[in-house]
């Protein structure tokens, strides 16, 4: 019983070692995959663990939970139903069950383990994997992320070009595409960026959020007029009760209480 | 397990040297031995179901008795009865067994018989044990009782209660032969008149040797919950069933499918087995309603519906 036993712990570590290890490919080929799509975007590549991480757990869980005994009736139909049997009787002992544990432990030295292997399955996996971290490696030595957004300018000009299109100077393709034409409908009216009289040179990019240390300047100083400009000043506003003669003011009085008395 | 295995071939082989045929007959009583139990054979006239049970007793060294129902058959003509024995002048009364006290006994045409001593039989069936008088006389092991019934010529004839044939394990249907085995079978018995040997291939012990081994075969729980599932299953299409089988079905066939594993030389029960033993073993412990007749279908056609539907 003890032999039969171990066989069938056996099974179960084999099993589970197949388990993980095609848990931990699928999951790192996901990972090397979302890593390049991400690195090209120049996004959070350590994003990419997020879904490897599920893939592997749910992928471990669901290969655990499977009935191992079963995989091994189907690939060896010797074993059809006699596994399953032997298992649910491991506590029972006579001639005839006996004779069943050792028939079976006689017939799984035929059970190779190479055969619950998908050999080409795990190379051609393996050869992907191999060959997505040297294009990691190549992306990271060549910047591709930065050639591929300035490709992606280029492409985006040349588009423009042909569609003829004003370029205007200093302005990149993915700018102008996430801007085009509708600068002022978006960003409002430019007379607000007004102080007094002077337009205050201020311009807002649309796209873009990297900082050019190189136009990056000193801010300008400025000397401000020590009079406030003619539109600063209000001129208050006249009152009438200013303007009432004094030997009227006498009658004004009595006629607002007559009013407010009705 | 092979030495088993080669024995129920020799069986086989023995059988059909005086029977043509009938291998899933013979088969079937043979399980019905090995599971201790007793089995009903339905079929017509002339189709050996007397001469297999004969050649199998002799096969296997048990005694053979042979009771023909009819309905004057009293219970005191099948168990015995107290008849007055004179001894130097004295007279006692001595206890005169039937033809029960035997290992097969078989019964032709159970349905023949009345109720009374229907029912006598099948207590001895059940109980494997008589009492006459006030005096029980337990019955030799092993025993069983073979009963066969005709479906043609009902008329006169007393038709088991449903609580009395869910007491034999199995019933056996008894098929035609082919062609070439009717062929064979005139070729045998219209030509030559010499009854043939046939030798022994087990004893008493050996017979319930193998009883023991058969409840000790294997069976996986998957399996074991399928065998519930079918039995239930009978009681949950009333659009085809009127009446299901009971627990005791359920029971019956695990058992008949240990047996046929024993007897097809296997350590473990298969689902080919249950499959093959539900039929025998739920022919008689189903009804089938109205519906279920008018279109004509017979118990094995819904035993067949309800397998299919039970994965």
């Amino acid at each position: 019983m003890k032999k039969f036993k171990k066989v069938l712990k056996e099974i179960n570590f084999t099993f589970n070692n197949i388990i993980l290890f095609n848990s931990f490919l699928n999951a790192f080929l996901i990972f090397l995959v979302i890593y390049i799509i991400l690195s090209l975007f120049n996004f959070y590549q350590t994003y990419s663990l997020v879904p490897a991480g599920l893939h592997f757990i749910i992928n471990l869980y669901k290969g655990v939970r499977e009935k191992h005994l079963i995989t091994v009736e189907k690939k060896y139909p010797l074993l059809n139903e006699r596994l399953r049997t032997a298992r649910d009787n491991i506590r029972m002992e006579n001639p005839v069950v006996d004779s069943l544990k050792s028939d079976i432990m006689r017939d799984m030295k035929r059970v190779e383990v190479s055969s619950f292997i998908n050999q080409k399955n795990i190379s051609y996996k393996t050869l992907l994997s191999i060959i997505l971290c040297f294009l990691i490696i190549f992306s990271a030595q060549f910047d591709i992320s930065h050639n591929i957004k300035n490709a992606a300018d280029n492409t985006l000009d040349f588009i423009y070009g042909l569609a003829g299109n004003n370029t205007n100077e200093g302005e990149s393709g993915l700018e102008r595409m996430a801007g085009s034409g509708a600068t002022e409908s978006i960003f409002g009216n430019a007379q607000i960026a007004q102080m007094g009289d002077e337009n205050i040179d201020m311009v807002i990019k649309q796209s873009g959020y990297e900082i050019n240390l190189d136009e990056v300047k000193e801010p300008e100083r400025r000397e401000f007029e020590e009079l406030f400009p003619d539109e600063v000043f209000v001129a208050t506003a006249d009152v009438y009760e200013e303007e009432i003669k004094e030997e009227q003011q006498e009658l004004v009085k009595a006629y607002f209480l007559k009013l407010a008395e009705s | 397990m092979m030495k088993n295995k080669e024995m129920f071939d020799s069986l086989y082989k023995e059988v059909g040297k005086i029977v043509v045929g009938q291998k899933s007959v013979v088969e079937q009583i043979l399980i019905t031995i090995l599971c201790d139990a007793n089995a009903l054979l339905e079929g017509y006239p002339g189709l050996a179901k007397t001469l297999a049970i004969r050649t199998m007793a002799k096969l296997m060294d048990l005694k053979f008795s042979r009771i023909q129902n009819t309905p004057d058959l009293m219970p005191s003509d099948i168990t015995g009865t107290y008849i007055i024995e004179e001894t130097s002048g004295k007279r006692n009364f001595k206890f005169q067994p039937g033809p029960i006290f035997a290992n097969i006994v078989l019964a032709d045409e159970i349905n023949r018989a009345t109720p009374k001593t229907q029912s006598a039989m099948l207590e001895a069936m059940q109980e494997k044990q008589v009492t006459v008088g006030n005096k029980t006389f337990q019955l030799d092991r092993p025993f069983f009782v073979l009963a066969t019934q005709n479906p043609i010529e009902q008329e006169g004839t007393y038709p088991l209660p449903e609580a009395q044939a869910d007491r034999f394990l199995l019933k056996i249907r008894v098929g035609y032969p082919t062609y070439d085995e009717e062929v064979e079978i005139v070729d045998k018995y219209a030509f030559q008149s010499i009854e043939k040997k046939v030798k022994l291939i087990f004893n008493k012990n050996e017979i319930m040797h193998m009883q023991d081994l058969v409840r000790q075969v294997p069976i996986a729980n998957d399996l074991k919950k399928r065998v519930v599932s079918i039995v239930a299953e009978t009681r949950k299409n009333p659009n085809l069933i009127e009446y299901g089988a009971s627990p005791r079905a359920s029971i019956g066939l695990v058992l008949a499918s240990k047996a046929r594993a024993l007897v097809k030389g296997r350590n473990y029960v298969s689902k080919d087995d249950i499959d093959t033993m539900a039929y025998p073993i739920l022919r008689h412990r189903i009804i089938l309603n109205f519906e279920a007749e008018r279109k004509g279908m017979s118990t094995d056609d819904a035993i067949k519906e309800i397998i299919s539907k039970v994965r």
